[in-house]
């Protein structure tokens, strides 16, 4: 068992805490991933299970033993450095040799791995560079097979693919995918892309200032966000938030924001009267959610389309609704947002049971 | 055509106005030590003509004169004083430079400073302190006591030279070859150490060079036995005037073993005098 389990770790340099009261657990064989934004904490908190950040409380457990007290070279981990930390005077052979002779892996048994895993990285005809002589991407391929030849209980991957450009990052991210796949190691992944993020992980931690917001599947993170942070973190273009008031209407509860009125779903209008606060909120739609309605109703209102962009066989329109400008996002071949022109009229509906309700001062979601 | 034409001679242009004050500023710090060469082959009759001679009938009439001497054996002493003493202080400082480099002291500034002041005092100050020293315990001209001496002045500016070198180290390479399985031994060994091999090679060449050129300690600290070249040199002075001619094929016996070394460590000493800066 090799399952990584964090309770209420703090981190701090010199008194400033940079991690807050971080817990979330990856459990064995999975891969995890860490998102937040620069600075937000991430690398401190690889650090923090490596052994090398300056803890100021909480628990690291490692499989099941506390490993807070321990130092790192005790604890089985391969870490693949934000910078790579390659060995400039090694060739890449000499590298993923270097940890195999601390651990007195026999000649053979060397061979063996090396050849395996340059097999893996296609980095067969590379193993005699040095780490100079080798593109950015390949420095990172070197990085990441000094780690898998290790076989260790544990991955940690500190924005790996930074170096990359878009397209050969969303290669490699499959690549790796189906890697950890195979390996089945327990693997926590750093990344600064949602996107990343959301395609790798079946787990998504996110952090932002220190302090994790939210631990959940790709699903649970995007659908059901516990914070604007979160939300508005993930999926592109971001959620739309609009300034509402909260109006009661017998038993339901209606937003409105400018000329839109939401009718909010019965549960969701509970749990918002339950939640006992103001009654000035923030709405989150998502643009997928919003469409061209056909004619005026409950959730619809008038606005005027202000700018149109073609992206793929996706279109997004931008419209005016009353002071605010909400982004909406459809099917270029939807003859409904076909051929729209700014300063036309479009009628806006809304999915009621789509629409998220968050506390206007502190972003928490109410329902 | 036109075009190619023009670049070509852009290039040569350009090369002419790189080499040709390259050329003039190497000439200008070469120009002694062929000076040098060229006396050592000089007759005596042409070491003194006005103009001065560039073109004469070489002899080798000096050399055979200081190879007859026993300047030779000084000029042994001088090498064997400087090696053991310039290995002896890279040992000890490299040591002390990493772990400067690497550990939080108290009082660190205090203890580097101090070591750099060992560098700053100026001979004259401490050669009677040391003369009486040895004296007392019986290591006046002895090559021991020019070891020793040297050490500390080179030890000194090793550890200054190597803690920069050290310092450009990256943490997290180490941290790596931690994660990798090594202890603190094994992080400085293949780490740490083989990144500073330029450094290392530049304080090599500097601790040389600084004990074979010293004069003032080995005057005063040596009397028959351990002399060094440089008061060998002295014996050139005679009382029919100064012989040029040996002095400067004397002088060329002791440049040549530290150019050749310096010749050989040369790929390591162009980056360690850039200053670190691992590629
Ligand atoms: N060794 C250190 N000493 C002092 N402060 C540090 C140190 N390392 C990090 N910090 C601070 O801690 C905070 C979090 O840094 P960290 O490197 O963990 O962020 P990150 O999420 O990894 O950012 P990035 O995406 O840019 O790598 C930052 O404000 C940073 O300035
Ligand atoms: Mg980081």
């Amino acid at each position: 068992m090799t399952q990584v389990r964090l309770e209420n770790v703090r981190v701090a340099y010199d008194g400033r805490e940079v991690v807050r009261d971080a817990s979330f657990t990856v459990e064995s064989g999975e891969l995890a991933v860490l998102v937040g934004r620069s600075g937000s904490g991430k690398t401190s908190l690889l650090r923090a299970i490596t052994g090398y950040a300056p803890m100021t409380g909480g628990r690291v457990v490692v499989g099941g033993t506390d490993v807070t007290g321990q130092p790192p070279a005790k604890r089985d981990i391969a870490m693949v450095f934000q910078s790579y930390a390659l060995y400039p005077h090694m060739t890449v052979d000499e590298n993923w040799r270097f940890p195999l002779e601390a651990a007195k892996v026999p000649k053979a048994e060397q061979d063996a791995r090396v050849t395996r895993v340059a097999e893996t990285l296609q980095m067969r005809r590379l193993l005699n560079r040095y780490p100079r002589e080798l593109s950015g991407g390949q420095q990172q391929r070197v990085a990441i097979g000094r780690a898998l030849v290790r076989q260790p209980q544990i991955f940690l991957l500190d924005e790996p693919l930074g170096a990359l450009d878009a397209k050969l990052r969303v290669e490699a991210r499959s690549a790796f995918k189906s890697l950890q796949r195979d390996l089945g190691t327990t693997t926590l992944y750093v990344t600064h892309d949602q996107a990343e993020a959301q395609a790798l992980g079946s787990k998504i931690v996110v952090l932002d200032g220190g302090v994790v917001q939210q631990v959940g599947s790709p699903d649970e993170i995007y659908d059901d966000p516990a914070n604007t942070f979160v939300a508005g973190l993930f999926g592109s273009p971001p959620m739309n938030f609009l300034p509402a008031t909260l109006e009661r209407d017998g038993e339901a509860v209606v937003a409105r924001s400018g000329p839109l009125a939401v009718a909010l779903p019965a549960v969701v209008g509970q749990k918002v009267l339950a939640a006992g606060v103001a009654d000035q909120v923030t709405l989150g739609v998502r643009p997928e959610t919003i469409s061209r309605g056909a004619e005026p109703g409950p959730g619809r209102a008038v606005g005027r389309v202000y700018v149109t962009e073609p992206i793929g066989h996706n279109v997004l329109v931008d419209v005016r609704l009353g002071q605010e400008l909400v982004r909406m996002r459809g099917h270029r071949d939807d003859d409904l947002l076909a051929r729209l022109a700014p300063d036309d009229e479009i009628l806006v509906a809304v999915d009621p049971a789509r629409v998220l309700v968050f506390d206007r001062g502190s972003g928490a979601r109410l329902g | 055509m036109n075009a190619s034409s023009a670049t070509v001679s852009r290039t040569l242009v350009g090369r002419v106005l790189w080499y040709l004050p390259v050329g003039l500023i190497v000439l200008f710090f070469a120009f002694p030590l062929i000076w040098m060469v060229m006396t050592a082959l000089k007759q005596p009759v042409d070491v003194f003509s006005s103009p001065p001679k560039f073109v004469f009938a070489p002899t080798l009439d000096n050399y055979k004169r200081v190879l007859s001497s026993d300047y030779m054996g000084t000029v042994g002493n001088s090498i064997v004083v400087a090696v053991v003493s310039a290995a002896f202080s890279i040992v000890l400082g490299t040591l002390t430079a990493y772990g400067f480099s690497r550990y939080t002291l108290r009082g660190q500034d205090n203890l580097l400073f101090w070591i750099l002041s060992l560098r700053m005092l100026p001979v004259i100050a401490v050669i009677f302190p040391y003369f009486l020293l040895f004296q007392r315990i019986g290591l006046t001209d002895t090559l021991l006591a020019l070891m020793l001496v040297y050490s500390i002045f080179n030890i000194s500016f090793t550890v200054w030279l190597l803690k920069g070198f050290f310092d450009e180290v990256p943490r997290e390479m180490e941290e790596a070859a931690k994660m990798d399985g090594y202890g603190p031994w094994g992080v400085f060994q293949r780490v740490a150490l083989p990144l500073v091999v330029p450094g290392i090679a530049t304080a090599a060449v500097f601790n040389i060079v600084q004990s074979v050129n010293e004069f003032l300690l080995a005057f005063v600290l040596t009397q028959r036995e351990a002399t060094t070249a440089p008061v060998a040199l002295l014996n050139f002075l005679t009382p029919l005037g100064l012989d040029w001619g040996g002095i400067s094929a004397a002088s060329t016996m002791l440049v040549l073993p530290v150019a050749v070394f310096a010749v050989l460590v040369r790929k390591h000493l162009i980056r360690g005098m850039s200053f670190g800066q691992l590629e």
